[in-house]
């Protein structure tokens, strides 16, 4: 299957998150607004206003016909980007390391990775009714070293999430190979 | 007063030139991200017959204006004349 990035020989993806479908759902009902909003003013004209638009060849008409097209189409494009803006934010957990994709607008991707290794903690919080109700939250992993924490907002189901990240990390850990500690020989040269 | 119809056009025509290239590079996205999620695919479809239907319509609505005419501005004379009702 083709990926983001270039897997390694033994890598496997395990999983792969986006944010719940509620946050998209949110801006969904916001856009459904705006695209009803002319479709109600012309309900609202049609019966208070009937007369305003008799004469289709007319200047007036013809200017309005133009904005709502042009309306439209500007509400039904930004509604698609956020589309496009919530599908390519992207979570992907593989055998051997944790993936951010985060696309900020059309140009603008960010990709960042994090070995499972290097994790130290992981945590999850959900705040608020409609997160409770849903079962979405941040996921936070904290990282060894001086790497920044790593955060995923959103995310369904972030308890079992975490505690399976956790359970990577620790299978990875134990996979490691023992450091053999550098211990300084002194060669006969050396004693003299 | 008369204005040539086709100065509404050109900026219309301007925008709708805008929106399309957002529009391809939402499809590009899109089609080149489709392995991720494919339910972007029917989201697309469903988002470019929505624009379809909305050119569609307009084209429609505007059907019986032929471009290179000319309309009339006209300001409703009553609003130009004070109503007897106010006079003196």
């Amino acid at each position: 299957m083709r990926e983001l990035f270039p897997l390694g020989s033994s890598e496997q993806v395990l999983m792969r998150l986006r944010q719940h479908w509620v946050i998209f759902a949110r801006h969904a009902i916001i856009y459904c607004f705006f695209l009803a909003l002319p479709f109600g003013l012309w309900w609202l004209q049609q019966r208070f206003l009937p007369e305003l638009f008799l004469d289709p060849t007319s200047f007036f008409t013809i200017a309005i016909e133009l904005l709502m097209s042009a309306y439209l189409l500007f509400v039904l494009q930004a509604f698609f980007t956020s589309w496009v803006d919530y599908a390519l934010d992207v979570w992907v957990v593989t055998n051997q390391r944790v993936l951010n994709v985060v696309q900020n607008g059309l140009f603008h991707r960010t990709v960042s990775e994090l070995d499972l290794g290097n994790i130290q903690d992981v945590s999850s919080n959900i705040k608020g009714v409609i997160p409770t109700m849903f079962n979405y939250g941040t996921i936070t992993v904290e990282t060894a070293g001086e790497q920044d924490n790593f955060a995923f907002p959103n995310l369904p189901h972030p308890e079992m999430v975490g505690k399976k990240l956790l359970e990577l990390s620790r299978a990875v850990e134990t996979k490691k190979p023992a450091v053999q500690p550098v211990v300084p020989t002194l060669t006969p040269k050396a004693k003299l | 007063m008369s204005i040539p119809l086709i100065a509404l056009f050109i900026p219309y025509g301007i925008f709708v030139v805008f929106v399309a290239i957002r529009l391809i590079a939402n499809m590009y996205h899109v089609l080149r991200y489709a392995f991720l999620h494919r339910a972007s695919l029917i989201m697309a479809s469903l988002f470019l017959a929505g624009m379809a239907l909305v050119l569609a319509g307009t084209a429609q609505a505007l059907s019986n204006t032929p471009w290179n005419s000319s309309v009339r501005v006209t300001v409703p004379t009553n609003l130009l004349q004070p109503s007897q009702e106010n006079l003196p």
